[in-house]
């Protein structure tokens, strides 16, 4: 699941970030991203 | 019953005309059946490839399935009526494609930028509001319309408004009485009268000593459709669709 | 148009008319009351407290005819009291 971190935008990988800390820059927020593919939805 | 129909005024998606010679529940019924009854076409599957916009998919998804398209009923089926059973085809159900992107300044993206498969259907008016993207935003995105009906989905229900109401008489020696009155009156030499030309004064429109009372039998339709047809067809398919259940009903009935 | 015969008497018929509403069924009950020969005709759209999960039921009571024959007559008098209404919305509009 690929998330990008709020300070520097680097993607990272969340399981890697051994705890939840960026690898780049040590922030501790991040943002996920859209997951890839075509998404479908049901107008209801 | 023995119908009259006499057509007061109209065009395309607006209609108001008289009934005369039917009961409430007939008039009813083909009023329940327009809001409820007469399949139109609308985006029913959204497929998205791309949307940075800043609108969830769904409320996007939703805001496509709201804009109403012209429906062609001959060309396709109801999908639960279909040959194929629903699983979709070419005859019960067309692709809708929308790919869109604000380069370097504001977009808004309106219904007219929907490109549908089959030039027979098209958004009923280009210039509905879908979305507003800022540059760089994107999106792209297939979409599915199907027919359907009202009573399933509000975004099925072609007539926008469909209401009748027991037309208004003329009466001689009525004494008066009534200043204001809204709607279509008839007047006594047999015409309807639209009260909004008198502002509703009838004063203006009749003598001083004219009264009035509803006819038992006749009715004052307005439909207004909200393109998907005109409003001529939609209620004749109202029409087709009650007298297809009764004859349905005999049918089985007899067997 | 699942139709189910629930119970049925010489002049009197209960039939459950599957995936209908108002729309139908107001308008039939009119043009039945509107035969000779029946003495009352109603429907339930919520029998028994269903909370409209179940199909309406239509009661007809005629005097002495055939309940189920009234209903197709009845039908057959909509059917063409509809085509007759679209005929004359197509040359008026």
């Amino acid at each position: 699941m690929p998330y990008k971190c709020a300070r520097c935008k680097r993607q990272t990988d969340i399981e890697s970030a051994r705890g939840i800390k960026c690898p780049y820059c040590g922030h501790r927020i991040f943002l996920k991203e859209r997951g890839g593919g075509v998404k479908r939805v049901d107008v209801r | 019953m023995e119908f009259e129909v006499e057509n007061i005024e109209g065009d395309g998606r607006r209609a108001a005309f008289v009934v005369r010679g039917a009961t409430p529940a007939f008039v009813n019924g083909v009023r329940r059946a327009m809001l409820a009854d007469v399949p139109t076409m609308a985006i029913d599957t959204v497929d998205v490839y791309e949307n940075t916009s800043v609108i969830f998919d769904e409320v996007l998804s939703l805001r496509l399935g709201l804009v109403p398209l012209t429906t062609d009923l001959e060309g396709y089926e109801l999908p639960e009526e279909c040959s194929c059973e629903g699983e979709g085809c070419t005859g019960c159900e067309v692709s809708v494609l929308l790919d869109v992107e604000a380069e370097d300044e504001d977009t808004t993206v309106y219904s007219g930028d929907l490109e549908v498969e089959d030039p027979e259907i098209e958004p009923a008016q280009d210039g509905i509001p879908i979305i507003d993207l800022k540059p760089d935003q994107a999106v792209v995105l297939e979409a599915t319309a199907r027919l359907g009906r009202g009573r399933d989905h509000a975004k099925n229900q072609g007539a926008t408004a469909a209401a009748y109401k027991h037309l208004y008489r003329a009466v001689e020696d009525g004494g008066g009485g009534e200043d204001v009155l809204r709607g279509y009156v008839e007047t006594l030499d047999g015409d309807v009268v639209d009260m909004s030309e008198y502002d509703g004064r009838v004063s203006e429109a009749f003598d001083d000593d004219v009264g009035f009372e509803t006819v038992d039998d006749a009715f004052v339709f307005e439909v207004e459709s909200d393109g998907s047809y005109e409003a001529e067809q939609m209620v004749s398919e109202a029409a087709l669709s009650l007298s297809e259940r009764a004859e349905e009903l005999a049918d089985t009935i007899a067997t | 148009m699942n139709v189910t015969i629930l119970s049925k008497e010489d002049s009197s018929v209960e039939v459950e008319i599957g995936g209908q509403d108002h729309t139908l069924l107001n308008v039939l009950k009119d043009s039945l009351l509107r035969l000779e020969d029946v003495e009352a005709a109603t429907y339930d759209m919520n029998p028994e407290q269903s909370g409209s999960k179940t199909d309406p039921i239509l009661y007809v009571e005629t005097v002495d005819s055939d309940p189920l024959d009234a209903i197709e007559e009845a039908a057959n008098n909509l059917q063409e009291d509809a085509e007759s209404f679209e005929e004359e919305v197509r040359a008026a509009l």
